[in-house]
């Protein structure tokens, strides 16, 4: 929400035959945090119910700066600096992968395929495939003034950032203009507008896909180098150019991984978009009681991606080169009236609001797509006509819809007494026609105590200085995520290429409105002279008919399995603190501390149909009374010392292991107990657990912010925990049983009877059995607790004054500072990072996060 | 004044705002898809039920893999790598197939569940067509006629997908001619609440059951469909479908193979019978040109394995697969198994075991269609049968008349025992791969088999199996042959045999002289265990308790 203006993410199009838009970003991006005056975060329903069905998570205000009747006034903000990953991968050396990989394949009955070449060769490839000081810089300039009837308000920025992946770079170029003219007291109109050019070069980091920086400089093999002079290309690859050069090893790469620093050299993926932002507004005060207001916005966004896929080796190999040029564009309308009533009578003051407001969403995109590319040459910046012999070409547009009436009144009497009410009557476009529209209301009462008479009266004002109470109670309607999932639709499904019809979805007529219903109610305070204040607020939102795709047996057939049902009732209830202490103030000296915690938990509350559980996705299960989407798996009970076969715990409580040794007898069998070289009776792996929520139960953060003179230093840390993160690269990756290098954990494997340890027998192409790749396996499922140094940042004012003098006038302010961002983390979670997780709480070949030092410089004129 | 100016702006503002409140809130909300067409408006022109029934095509070649993608499930390219990444005769170099190959898959493991899926998938299309079909011929929009030929395909493709879904996940017929735990039979779509409840009450039947349902549905497919593509009243254009939907000839030889699975020797030859001429053309090759639709061999192998022969004589019925929409290089024929000199990956190769079949000659024409792989010791072969990696537009081949012919010649033999019809069914597919082939029965190339080559007809009916092993290399037969004869003492392998380890295959191993049978560091799985059948997924187990797992899973 940008000054009242609700905004739009960028269209996240699937598209069948080429990669997604890199173009998913949101607003934040967009707009350069220079513009920013001031923004906050309505948590309160009642508050957030105001803006309807976007607001079910939340609503942040951002105020944009506006210019101020009076002197022209320039600023010019800079910062530059380095980042680094912050936490890399720990993958084995070349002559333990050697070993290791040998021994994976001796147990597995074949025989040895790793060997050192005659120079020893160990290659770091994270190294090769990650940047260290990379390179950020933005600088902008922003002018404002104006007249008694005219201000202004206008910035510039540039930015420029690399990123962790060696190629990736992020340019944006930003101009914002405010502008309001009040000619008479009737009349009052304006125009905001946001320019925002992005060129993004971002590289396939896929976790998945074979050429994905990570995916394949994770698994790239340490004992063969990255160059060879035998290639002519220069790069280490096979001489059919499919994957990774074997050096001297007898193997080739599991499953062609190509070399990453060759794709990365030769691929490009990029994308560049422009988006508008323009606000239109006119006001009338006909009298002093009524404002009308109308308010237009056009949030418009367009972007090219493009991306080359090198014809010699990658992903673009078998294809001979591929080429895919692609537009998207978005538009957001919005069109908002409402009329203001503002009225007072002594102590009393009313405000009543009455309005509209409707949105329309259209979106849209088409792709070109070429293989076999004739030459290199073609393949740099945009698909070329006659370049290319095979093409192909795709789109879609899709539009939403939103309808919405609403009222609202609040009242104050004397500042003590607070009371409003909201209703609201909205309408979506995904929803049938029966069940279109949804009313929706929320209230609130607020209580400042410290305003009684009789609070300075009996000298409670000496120890509190403010003391409010508050509770509000509202519903929020909430948009579901598919276009239109009440319809059943038949979608081309070519056959061969030609173009036919089949069923892609499965309707359901009844799909309601999911309603979120939130409940808050707590107190502010101050006390100690102003010097603390604390707030209090204990928060509920239940969501009633919570839209879900549920899942269907797959023997039904129905398409994508699944179809979009209201399956029942979810809370998330909890407390948030926040304290504020000004600890020292002093004339030269002050310390300020600010801290918040926020406690927190989930739980399915109830479900439609008389079912008693939800399938979601392989690793999550949603099931009545527990946290929605909870990790469901199988119990990890450890390593049999004397075999060295993987066990867990069955439904009873009793041991099954997996007899990890060639040939037939290999199979689950119960274990007598951990350390017993005999098998039990056969049986199989029994049940999954539900094993913890990947959500947290509780966070927050604190800041100390100290000033000595001109100096200052704010120094910011977060947390949270209580959630569990399942580390899936672990699983598949670095424990990985395939002819690949793997983390460092694998040195730990059971190598002879009586070994204890937590790492199983290595076996070649047991995965799936060992691992339990494609399961959950309460083994790589770690806790996600962690305490974060965020930011860390030293500061220098320079005197007004003394400036002022010095520069005879010129300089009116300026600033330096020294920032450090991301500078620890504090974990006991194994992986990159305990916050690189998916929705779902899996942590998949994520790109590290990075640690960043920048120098800073902020002047005024 | 002032306030006379006053009543005038709020009067022309609210009827301004009136004027916006009963106009546009209509239109805002009144949006439907451009990208897809309700169910209700389907079934409603000619062109939409012919494209419907093209839908249910598609569903056999690209249903979809794990998040969206498309990689020839279940017909359009997996049935094939599945069926032979189960077998010994051809091999998975990388881990790529390895749960497959070692036969270490569990209830997630993706290329099981995603068949089942698949399979499933294209059964409620099929199902939900025919549905359809029955309510655009009720309202006149297609002749009688028309849907009629319009359901057989629908049929035809949902028998199909039953066989292969018994193939995978039930034990043979013959394990007690049915008495075995079959799989869920689905015959009508599934589409709302009422229909998942009957759905969901569905539990798993016998093998003999499904059998039984299947041939149903290719009685009602033979008796339907028309001769070719192209005859009435079908509007499909001929030229570009010959083979890419199916015909007569197509569902009688789909009787042939589903009767074969049930030991169903005399019904084999009956339905042979139909499609194969009792008495052959002597003076010239092909010898056998079937009385339906005209299918007979070609006179090389390697024809129908080309862009030329992939709408020629011999292919009865193919999945068809375009530079648009295919299997991609994750999934398509030509990627997998092609040779990495032309731009595939060389995934999967030809095993030395079925290289080194004594039956296999040295001099084979079908020995051409391999191509050496790799360098120095590690060289291997991989099959050329499909040749198009840079566009993945190689079909995927579901019934030849090849194994028309030797599917007669086995039941033939197991029924008749070494009978003149009978060599000469094997003869005819045979002969064109030996030197100076194909000849005719009057003036046959020298090595063909006569009646003293075989000691019994056992060993004749063997020579057959063994000549279905070479003739459909790369082609995903072998684990259905594996599969029906699992019980069979005489002809069968005992369960899954031994194989060559993932990435152990070295150019020393071929070997078409000494017929050395190569190292199995994959050992044999005996056809009790439990890993003959794959698991039923768990994303199907977790939601419906009525779909039983296997035991041991």
């Amino acid at each position: 929400m940008i000054d009242g203006i609700p905004t739009a993410g960028m269209p996240s199009v699937f598209s069948v035959d080429g990669p997604s838009s890199v173009a998913q970003t949101n607003i934040l991006s967009d707009i350069n945090p220079a513009d920013i005056e001031s923004y906050e975060v309505l948590k309160d329903g009642a508050a957030a119910a105001i803006y309807g069905s976007k607001a079910n998570n939340g609503v942040i205000m951002i105020t944009t700066k506006k210019g101020k009747s009076g002197k022209l006034n320039v600023n010019y903000d800079m910062y530059m600096g380095f980042s680094s990953p912050f936490n890399t991968p720990q993958l084995l050396q070349a002559a333990d992968f050697i070993t290791l990989s040998n021994e994976k394949l001796n147990n597995a009955g074949l025989s040895n395929g790793a060997f050192a070449d005659a120079n020893n060769t160990n290659t770091n490839w994270m190294a090769a495939t990650l940047r260290t000081n990379a390179f950020v810089q933005s600088h902008t300039v922003s002018a404002s003034g104006g007249s008694e009837k005219s201000t202004y308000y206008m910035s510039v920025n540039y930015l420029y950032q690399e990123g962790s992946i060696r190629t990736n770079t992020n340019r944006r170029y930003n101009f914002r203009a405010n502008m309001e003219h009040k000619p008479n007291k009737y009349f009052k109109f304006g125009n905001n507008i946001t320019l925002s050019r992005t060129e993004d070069n971002d590289q396939n980091n896929g976790g998945n896909s074979l050429s994905g920086a990570m995916a394949s400089g994770m698994r790239a093999l340490p004992n063969v180098p990255i160059y060879s002079t035998t290639h002519p290309t220069g790069y280490n690859i096979t001489p059919d150019n499919s994957a990774l050069g074997s050096g001297a090893n007898t193997r080739v790469i599991e499953n062609n991984y190509t070399n990453p620093v060759y794709t990365l050299d030769k691929n490009i993926f990029t994308n560049e978009r422009t988006r508008v932002i323009n606000n239109l507004f006119l006001e009338i005060t006909p009298y002093k009681w009524l404002t009308l207001r109308s308010q237009a916005s056009v949030d418009y966004q367009t972007g090219v991606d493009f991306q080359s896929l090198d014809k010699v080796h990658g992903d673009g190999r078998s294809a001979g080169g591929i080429l895919f040029n692609q537009n998207l564009q978005s538009t957001l309308l919005t069109w908002q009236n409402y009329a203001n009533i503002n009225k007072s009578y002594k102590r009393h003051t009313g405000t009543f609001v009455i309005g509209t407001e409707m949105q329309r969403t259209n979106t849209q995109n088409f792709f070109g797509r070429g293989t076999s590319v004739s030459d290199p040459f073609f393949q740099t910046i945009s698909v070329i006509s006659n370049t290319y012999v095979n093409q192909f070409s795709g789109g879609f547009y899709g539009k939403r819809g939103y309808q919405s009436f609403f009222g609202r009144m609040n009242y104050d009497f004397s500042s003590r007494y607070f009371f409003q009410f909201s209703l609201r009557r909205d309408g979506l476009s995904s929803l049938s026609p029966a069940n279109q529209y949804g009313n929706f209301y929320g209230g609130s009462l607020g209580w400042r105590v410290s305003e009684e008479k009789w609070w300075n009266k009996t000298g409670l004002n000496k120890f509190i200085d403010e003391l409010k109470f508050r509770g509000s109670l509202a519903e929020v309607g909430n948009e579901p995520t598919a276009r239109f999932p009440y319809l059943s639709t038949y979608g081309a499904a070519p056959y061969g290429g030609a173009s036919d019809l089949a069923a892609n979805r499965i309707g359901n007529l009844s799909l309601s409105w999911e309603v979120s219903r939130k409940i808050n109610y707590g107190f502010d305070m101050t006390f100690g002279r102003n010097r603390f204040n604390l707030s209090v607020d204990i928060f509920k939102n239940r969501n009633n008919d919570q839209v879900l795709d549920v899942q269907q047996p797959v023997s039904f057939g129905i398409p994508g399995n699944i179809i979009t049902k209201n399956i029942g009732t979810m809370e998330n209830k909890g407390v948030e603190i926040e304290l504020g202490a000004q600890l020292v103030k002093g004339k030269a000296f002050s310390w300020r501390l600010d801290a918040n915690f926020t406690s927190t938990s989930n739980k399915v509350l109830t479900l439609s149909d008389g079912a008693t559980e939800y399938a979601d996705g392989a690793y999550n299960l949603i099931r009545l009374n527990q946290p929605i989407s909870a990790f469901y798996g199988y119990a990890w009970a450890g390593v049999n010392s004397a075999t060295g076969n993987p066990m867990w715990y069955k439904e009873d409580g009793s041991l099954v292991q997996y007899n990890n040794v060639t040939g037939s007898a290999a199979g689950y069998y119960y274990a007598i107990n951990k350390d017993d070289p005999n098998l039990g009776v056969a049986t199989t792996l029994g049940n999954r657990y539900l094993l913890g929520s990947p959500l947290p139960t509780w966070y927050g953060g604190f800041t100390n912010t100290l000033s000595y003179n001109q100096f200052s230093m704010e120094v910011f840390f977060r947390y949270s925990g209580g959630n569990y993160v399942f580390n899936q690269t672990r699983q598949e990756v670095w424990n990985s049983q395939g002819f690949v290098n793997n983390g460092v954990e694998l040195l730990d494997r059971w190598t002879k009877p009586g070994q204890v340890t937590d790492v199983p027998k290595l076996f070649y192409g047991r995965d799936n059995l060992t691992n339990l790749n494609g399961q959950l396996n309460s083994r790589f499922l770690e806790k996600g607790d962690f305490l974060r140094l965020q930011n860390l940042m030293f500061s220098y004012t320079l005197d007004n004054k003394k400036l002022e003098t010095a520069s005879k006038g010129i300089m009116k302010s300026m600033r330096f500072y020294v920032q450090g961002q991301n500078l620890f983390v504090w974990t006991k979670y194994t992986g990159i990072d305990p916050e690189n997780t998916n929705e779902r709480g899996a942590d998949n070949s994520s790109v590290p996060q990075m640690r960043t030092f920048t120098f800073g410089l902020n002047v005024g004129f | 004044m002032k306030s006379a100016m006053n009543k005038i702006i709020t009067g022309f503002l609210l009827a301004v705002l009136a004027l916006f409140l009963n106009t546009s809130c209509k239109k805002v909300l009144d949006i439907g898809p451009y990208d897809s067409l309700t169910d209700v408006t389907t079934f409603t022109t000619p062109d939409r039920v012919e494209s419907a029934v093209n839908g249910v095509y598609d569903a056999a070649q690209s249903g979809f893999y794990a998040g969206g993608a498309i990689r020839g499930y279940p017909f359009g390219a997996a049935s094939i790598e599945q069926g032979d990444m189960r077998g010994e005769d051809m091999l998975t170099f990388v881990t790529f197939y390895a749960i497959t190959y070692n036969a270490t898959y569990n209830v997630s493991s993706a290329n099981n569940d995603f068949h089942f899926q698949t399979l499933y998938a294209l059964i409620n299309k099929a199902n939900l067509t025919i549905e359809g079909v029955t309510g655009a011929v009720g309202s006149g929009v297609i002749s009688n006629s028309l849907g009629d030929v319009y359901k057989a395909e629908c049929r035809f493709l949902r028998a199909m997908a039953h066989h292969e879904l018994l193939i995978h996940f039930a034990r043979p017929y013959r394990d007690g001619n049915g008495s075995q735990q079959g799989i869920i039979y689905r015959d009508f779509g599934i589409n709302s609440d009422a229909t998942s409840a009957a759905a969901a009450a569905k539990t798993r039947t016998s093998v003999l059951d499904g059998y039984t349902k299947i041939l149903a549905d290719l009685d009602y497919a033979e008796a339907n469909l028309p001769v070719s593509t192209s005859a009435a009243p079908s509007p499909v254009n001929a030229s570009t479908n010959k083979t890419y939907r199916v015909t007569k000839a197509a569902a009688i030889a789909m009787k042939m193979r589903v009767k074969l699975h049930m030991g169903d020797w005399p019904g084999v030859i009956t339905d042979g019978a139909k499609i194969v001429p009792n008495t052959p053309n002597l003076g010239a090759y092909p010898g056998f040109v079937s009385q339906v639709g005209g299918w007979k061999l070609e006179t090389s192998p390697v024809t129908p394995f080309t862009a030329g022969g992939w709408q020629g004589n011999e292919t009865m019925f193919s999945i068809r697969n375009a530079a648009t929409d295919n299997g991609g290089v994750n999934g398509a024929l030509p990627n997998m198994l092609g040779n990495t000199s032309i731009g595939g990956r060389g995934i999967i190769r030809v095993s030395p075991i079925v290289y080194n079949l004594p039956e296999f000659l040295c001099n084979d024409v079908r020995r051409s269609m391999m191509s050496q792989i790799g360098t120095g010791a590690a060289i291997n072969y991989v099959s050329t049968k499909y040749i198009d990696p840079v566009t993945s537009t190689d079909p995927a081949p579901m019934i030849r008349y090849a194994e028309v012919l030797l599917t007669l010649a086995e039941a033939e033999g197991r029924q008749n025992g070494i009978t003149t019809k009978s060599l000469r069914l094997l003869n005819e597919v045979r002969n064109r791969a030996l030197p100076g082939g194909p000849g005719t029965f009057n003036l046959p190339p020298a090595g063909t088999y006569t009646a003293g080559s075989f000691a019994n007809a056992n060993a004749f009916v063997k020579a057959v199996l063994q000549e279905r092993r070479i003739e459909f290399i790369a082609e995903g037969k072998r684990w259905a042959d594996i599969h029906r004869n699992g019980t069979d003492a005489v002809f069968g392998t005992g369960g899954i045999p031994a194989k060559v380890g993932v990435g152990e295959s070295l150019f020393a191993m071929y070997n078409c002289v000494t017929n050395a049978v190569p190292p199995t560091s994959q050992v044999a799985y005996p056809y009790s265990d439990y890993r003959f059948l794959w698991p039923i997924p768990q994303t199907e187990t977790q939601i419906n308790p009525n779909y039983a797992q296997n035991p041991g899973y």
